[in-house]
Formats: C-alpha cells, structure tokens, sequence
C-alpha cells in the first residue's frame, strides 16, 4: 500500500481466535511503521453477566470466589492477547495501543471507533458453522451500518 | 451511589393492585372472576338458590299455620365469596405498602446510605409479585378452563399435561422479560430478592413435615441421591479424560451434571481452576438441560401417572439443576404442595452433599495437577455448608414440637376424637357391618379397638387409629366394614387450617423466587451449551434421568 | 456496554460477583486507579445476585423471614 494511503489509526478487533489471527495478520500488513497506530480492542462479552445463571443455594462468599475467579481466567487470557499483539506491532516498529470492552462485539467497536477516530476497520472473518467456541459473534450488519469509516474483513483460508 | 431510581413504576403498581383489592371487595369484578373460577361461581349460585328456596319454604309454612315468619338467616360465604376476598386482602396489603412506598420514593430525594439501598428493593419487588399475581389469578384459571374446553375435541387436557400453571408460566414470564423485553432498571434491584424468597420457603417449608415422613423420604433421598449424585460424578469422572477433556473441565462439569447443576458448578470452578470457556460451556449445557427437563419431567409425570412421591423422588434425583427441581415439583403439582416436599427433601440432601462433592473434586485435582494450589478442606467444607438448612431443620423441630402445627399432624391433617362433629358419627348401616365383622378380627387388642368403635361410634385414640387402619387391609372382610372403618377414619382426621396458611405462603414464596430466578436466566448463557461438556452432560443427565425413572418405577411407593 | 479510556463511562467490573470493588481485570489493564480510588469511596453494597453484602446474611435472613411468617401466622390464624 502506498505510503499516502496509510491509515493514521487502524482499529484492530482482536481476540485470539483463529479469525482474529487472519485480523491481525492482514492488520500488520496494511500498517506502516511511523505512521498507523493500531488500536487493539479486545472485547469481554456480556454474556457473562448470565453465567450464574439461577444459582440460588450458594452464599455470598461462594458467589464472590467464582466472580472473582471467572474475572481472573478472562483478566489472564485478555492480557496474554494483548501483549501478543503488542508484542507483533513491537517487532514491525508499529504503535500498538490496547483497549478492553466489555458488552457486546459490534456495539464495542462502534463506540471504540467513534472515540479513538479510527480511519479503518479490520476485523476476522466469521467463524465457520461447526467450529466449537463460545457463541457471541460480531453483529456484520450492525458495523455495515454503523461504521463512518470503512471496514475491512480478513479473508478465510 | 445512590440506588432508588426516582421513577412513579412502584406507585402505579401499588394503585393498580389496591384498584384490584376494591375490584373485588365491591362486587364489580364478578362478571370476570365468574368466568375465571366458573365452578366455584356455580357451586356457590346453586348453594345461594338453595339457601333462597329454604327460606322460601319455611315463611310458606309459618304462613300456613298462621305463625310469624322466621327470621332470615345469613348464608355462610361460599367458596367463590373466598377466592375474593382472599385476593382482594392481599391487594389490600401489598398495593398499600406499595402505594406508600412509591409515593416517597416520588416526594423524597434519595440519600445513599442503607435506607435508600433497602427502599430500592421494593419496585423489583412489586414487579415480580405483580407478575405472579396476573399469573396466579389470572393465567393459572384461565389454561385450567381452556384445557377443560377443549378436551372433549383434543381427548386430552392441554392444559395439564402441558403443565400451564402459574409456575411454570410465572417462571417463562420471567425468561420473556430478562431475554426479549430486558428488567426495567428500577426493578433492577429488587429482581436479586429471588433467592432470598426461595430460601424463605425451604426454611418455611421445614413446618410441614411430620417426623415419620422426614425420616421415609430422609432415607429414600440419601439412597437415591448417593447412588446417582456419587455415581455421575463418578461417571464424568471416568469419561473426563478418556475423550481427552483437561482436568479442570472434567472437574467442573463433574460437579454441575452430578450434584445440583449451576450452584455446583459455581461452587466447584475456582478449586478445580476451571477456565472460562470450560465454565461457559458447562454452565450454558446445564441451564439448557435444566429448562428441558422443568417441561419434560412434569409431563412424563402426567402420562405416567405418577404420584407426589414417585414423580417427587425422581425430579429431585433427576433433573439437573436444583432450582429447576422447585420449578417441576410445582409445576408438576401447583396446588397441594405434596410433590414439592418430596422434592425438596431431595434437594437439601443434594445441597448437603454439595461440600463433600465439591473437597471430593479439591483433593482429586490436587492428585492430578502439578502444581495446583492445596486447598484446605476443612475451610472448603465449612464455606459451602449451606446454612438455610439448618433453619429448615430448625423449625422443622418446633413444627414437630407441636409450635406450629397441631401436635402428630401427617399430610396437613391433625387427628382429633373430639373435634368430631355429630353428623359424622357412624351410621347404623357401618355399625353393623362393623359388628359382623367383629368375629373375623382375631387378635385380641384390635378386636378391643373395634368394640371399642362399636361402642362410640367414633375414633377416641390415635392408637386406635393405627390398628384399625391395619384391620381394614384384612384380608377376607367385607366392603362394608372397610367402608365403616374408612369413614370412621377420615371422622377423625381434621384438616388444619394453619397448615393451609403456610402451603400457601409456601406456594407464593416458591411462586416468587422461581418467577425472579426466570428472570436471570439468559438465552446469551444457553447459547454457549457446548463443546465437550455438551456432549459428557448430555450423555450423564439423559443416564441419569432415565436410571432414577426406572428406580422410582420400580422401587419406590406412595408411602407417605 | 462499557468501553475503556476517552470520556465514555467508567467501566465495571463484570459484576459477576464483587462487592463493589474493582475488578482485577480492569485494575491491571487499565490505569485508571486514581478514578477507582474516588468511586470506592462511594456507599456500594450487594453482590449482582443478591441483595446481601455478607456471606451468611442471606441465609440468616431467610430463616428470621421465615419466623415471622411462621410466628405471624400462628398469632392470626391460630393452631
């Protein structure tokens, strides 16, 4: 990509499935060193709200420790992504800024776009039907929809 | 922060309740309740004709012999007069607090502290009672008619066997608001009550049980929950590693899918160091599950035709989680609360052996896992104990005391020679066909009890009782004298009022929590039912349903 | 939704269980501290699935609710 069209801030939505890796990669690529800063959003999805689901026997000291521990597990995988990313930007000469969401995907990074003025969007493609992981996909048409800027999709191998 | 929401919800409710008590008090929901409780409506308008034909008849005759006419007596309050001034007393209670409440939360400016905290509870509070008051008076009779109207063209009744009650209703109200129309945030806070409640029931719960059926189904649950809650455990246990699950899902999933679902699961992942999608996928199979089976259970139950202690053992050895467990019993049974203090019974002893379960898990993933922190046992055990129980076990006691209840009262009955009124002392016909029988009975203390009936005309001891219950499943008497004895029986056997009252606080108490715990179960979390712990807790739950129906069909008897 | 950094709202902690505090999660990641102390100091109570803040209350609780049902209706009804 020509030196000119480089994105000042590209926001990357990231968060360590193999989709967010094609994300990634076609981020690095499109990033030049100096001049884009990509802006790592990691969402935590708000299903978890509901993961106690109608737990009633449990007192509040038990409830506390799974909180806390559940909080802990996502904590450690949240920062084991973010510093492999930072740690990618690091070694092209990119700037790499992290930022945590919490709530659902395609609401996150419509507001992470908004405030940190991003002029591109890449994201994963979606993940194919079958593959086993945790069911809280990015709403495609909400982006298509909400996004001021363009967005791309990493492409499945 | 400051947590009342300044909003007029809670004073609408409390209006719009009050308006219901006044509805009712003053006569002008009659039309509507007629139409929703059409039996007790008829019974009582058959009863009043009846009543105004008496008197008819007795100012004819006084008129006849020249006599002045009588006077006009009062007819006593029908049960349809009961239905309302049952509810519109608890409008009158409950849409007055609410009023009260929700006019200051509109006048005063909330302060943080503990008084703006406990008056914020109150608007969830009267949005789930609201709920389960539209239910309960309304939806519940209204299936109930429809699934009578339509049975004649169906052959069945839709209604029943579907299980259309107000539980189960109350509880798909709550998942219809949580999934699709989301709590207001001014029920936010009262919304977390739901568990308080439900506590508040198993405690109450604990009046109802006489010491001989606490320690029938006490020995039927130990045996039945040890051999399945052990033996899934154990399962998951087995299949864990041999379909090359990590030891933390093993762990996790072994707990939920054995013991009480969710709660032990919730309790089990930080010892087993569970991880995240571990948890999610655990949590989402055993929710989904649980939903399933809260509809599945109660309608086998049906079209098997079980009874309160059959389908009571097997929702409470079967169903995976624990709260669904209440739900079913209810759902299953809605207005005697028989099934639900089997199932119950079933669930505490499920939670009592929750802390075992859970250092059981502790000490085998130590054993596993390199590196796993130790955890104390002890700590494990007296953290997880679940206190609530020992508040059923509490009154449970004084109910057997007698402080409650009348003293040796056995299925909300209570015996007493006493209280026996005139019109039911046995009738000639019973006398003698009890006096024919008298040569048949040989041993000689129940033939003292029978003489001694003979003689009274009544029951006067509950020993009495208990031989005479046993003469009447002789074999070789006749039908009359079984009849007599089953008269003479039921005579002295009085219904207790106080019982009543507490079933039904009971139901309201289950009917809240169940309806509030509805409202936090989010399609979001049963989406994630997968991977693995989908497949394990598929195969464990269906083992384990279908082996506790075949136990309970063969082994277990309406005993109590 | 709760995003991080900028002007948007503070964010929470998953509220999957804490009293208040602050998550770990957020702790770390972001350097938001002097924010958190502020709002620490504010009245929180309750865990997001109860409205008890102690370990045993809520059991307590049920079983002193539970009394007075019991006690009230045997005052009003009687044995």
């Amino acid at each position: 990509m020509a030196t000119g069209l480089a994105p000042r801030t590209l926001l990357l939505a990231h968060h360590g499935t193999a989709g967010a890796e094609q994300a990634a990669a076609l981020a690095l690529s499109l990033a030049v060193p100096g001049q884009t800063r990509i802006v790592h959003l990691y969402v935590v999805p708000d299903f978890w709200n509901g993961m106690q689901g109608d737990d009633w026997l449990n007192n509040a000291w038990t409830r506390d420790a799974f909180g806390r521990h559940v909080e802990g597990q996502l904590q450690s995988e949240a920062q084991e992504q973010m510093k492999a990313v930072a740690e990618r930007c690091a070694a092209q000469g990119i700037e790499c800024a992290p930022r945590l969401a919490y709530g659902k995907p395609a609401e996150c990074l419509l507001a992470a776009a908004r405030e940190c003025d991003a002029d591109l969007v890449v994201i994963g493609p979606p993940r194919p039907k079958g593959t086993p992981g945790l069911r809280s996909r990015m709403d495609l048409d909400q982006l298509a929809r909400g996004l001021g800027v363009p967005f791309m999709v990493a492409t499945a191998r | 922060m400051v947590y009342t929401h300044r909003s007029p919800a809670l004073l609408i409710i409390g209006i719009v309740i009050l308006a219901w008590g006044w509805l009712n008090q003053s006569g002008t929901a009659d039309g509507l309740q007629a139409w929703l409780h059409p039996g007790a409506y008829k019974e009582q308008k058959q009863d009043a004709d009846k009543h105004q034909a008496a008197e008819k008849a007795a100012a004819d005759k006084a008129a006849a012999e020249g006599k002045p006419a009588p006077e006009a007596k009062a007819m006593k309050p029908g049960k349809f007069d009961g239905v309302k001034q049952g509810q519109a007393n608890f409008a009158y209670i409950f849409g007055g607090i609410f009023s009260v409440i929700g006019l200051l939360i509109l006048a005063v400016r909330p302060k943080e502290g503990h008084l703006d905290y406990y008056i914020s509870i109150f608007p969830g509070m009267a949005f789930i009672l609201s709920i389960a008051f539209v239910v309960r008076w309304g939806l519940d009779p209204m299936f109930a008619n429809w699934g009578k109207a339509a049975q004649p063209t169906l052959g069945w009744n839709f209604a029943t066997i579907l299980n259309l009650n107000y539980v189960v209703l109350g509880i798909v109200i709550g998942m219809i608001v949580v999934n699709v129309l989301r709590i207001p945030a001014w029920a936010g806070n009262g919304v977390r009550t739901a568990r308080f409640f439900l506590k508040t029931g198993v405690v109450l719960l604990g009046t109802l049980y006489s010491a001989a059926e606490l320690a029938q189904l006490g020995a039927l649950s130990v045996v039945m929950i040890g051999v399945f809650v052990l033996g899934s455990v154990w399962l998951v246990l087995l299949a864990g590693p041999r379909i090359n699950a990590t030891n933390s899902m093993t762990g996790v999933l072994s707990a939920g899918v054995g013991v009480c679902g969710v709660s032990a699961a919730v309790a089990a992942s930080p010892v087993v160091n569970a991880k995240a999608v571990d948890i999610a996928f655990t949590l989402g199979t055993i929710l989904l599950w649980g939903v399933l089976c809260m509809f599945i259970f109660p309608t086998v139950g049906h079209l098997l035709d079980m009874g309160p202690v059959q389908f009571g053992a097997w929702a409470g050895t079967g169903i995976l989680n624990s709260a669904q467990v209440a739900g079913a019993a209810l759902a299953f049974d809605p207005n005697g609360i028989q099934t639900l203090k089997v199932a119950e019974i079933f669930n505490i002893t499920r939670v009592l052996f929750l802390p075992l379960i859970v250092v059981w898990l502790a000490a085998w993933y130590v054993k596993r896992e390199a590196g796993a922190q130790k955890v104390d046992l002890g700590k494990v055990l007296v953290a997880k104990f679940p206190v609530f129980v020992l508040g059923f076990i509490g009154l449970f006691i004084l109910s057997s005391m007698g402080m409650f209840a009348p003293a040796g009262h056995y299925q909300g009955k209570y015996f007493s020679s006493t209280e026996i009124k005139e019109d039911k002392l046995l009738k000639e016909k019973d006398l003698a066909a009890l006096q024919a029988a008298l040569p048949k009975v040989a041993k000689p203390e129940d033939n003292k009890a029978l003489q001694d009936l003979i003689a009274n005309k009544k029951l006067d001891t509950r020993d009495q009782d208990n031989l005479l219950r046993g003469v009447a499943k002789m074999e070789g008497l006749d039908k009359g004298a079984k009849d007599a004895l089953g008269n003479a029986h039921k005579a002295a056997w009085h219904d207790s009022k106080i019982i009543r009252a507490y079933r039904d606080w009971i139901a309201w108490l289950f009917a809240f929590g169940l309806t509030g715990l509805g409202m936090q179960i989010t399609v979001a979390s049963i989406k994630q039912a997968g991977g693995k712990p989908l497949i394990i807790g598929s195969i464990v739950g269906l083992i384990k349903a279908l082996g506790s129906l075949v136990v309970v069909l063969l082994f277990v008897r309406e005993f109590v | 939704m709760r995003v991080n950094g900028g002007c948007p709202p503070l964010p929470r902690p998953l509220s999957l269980g804490g009293r208040g505090e602050r998550s770990e999660l957020l702790r770390n990641i972001i350097g938001l501290e002097n924010i958190m102390a502020e709002e620490e100091k504010k009245f929180e109570r309750g865990t997001q699935l109860s409205i008890f803040v102690s370990d045993r209350f809520e059991d307590v609780g049920a079983l002193i609710a539970a009394c007075l049902i019991a006690f009230g209706v045997l005052l009003y009804i009687g044995k």
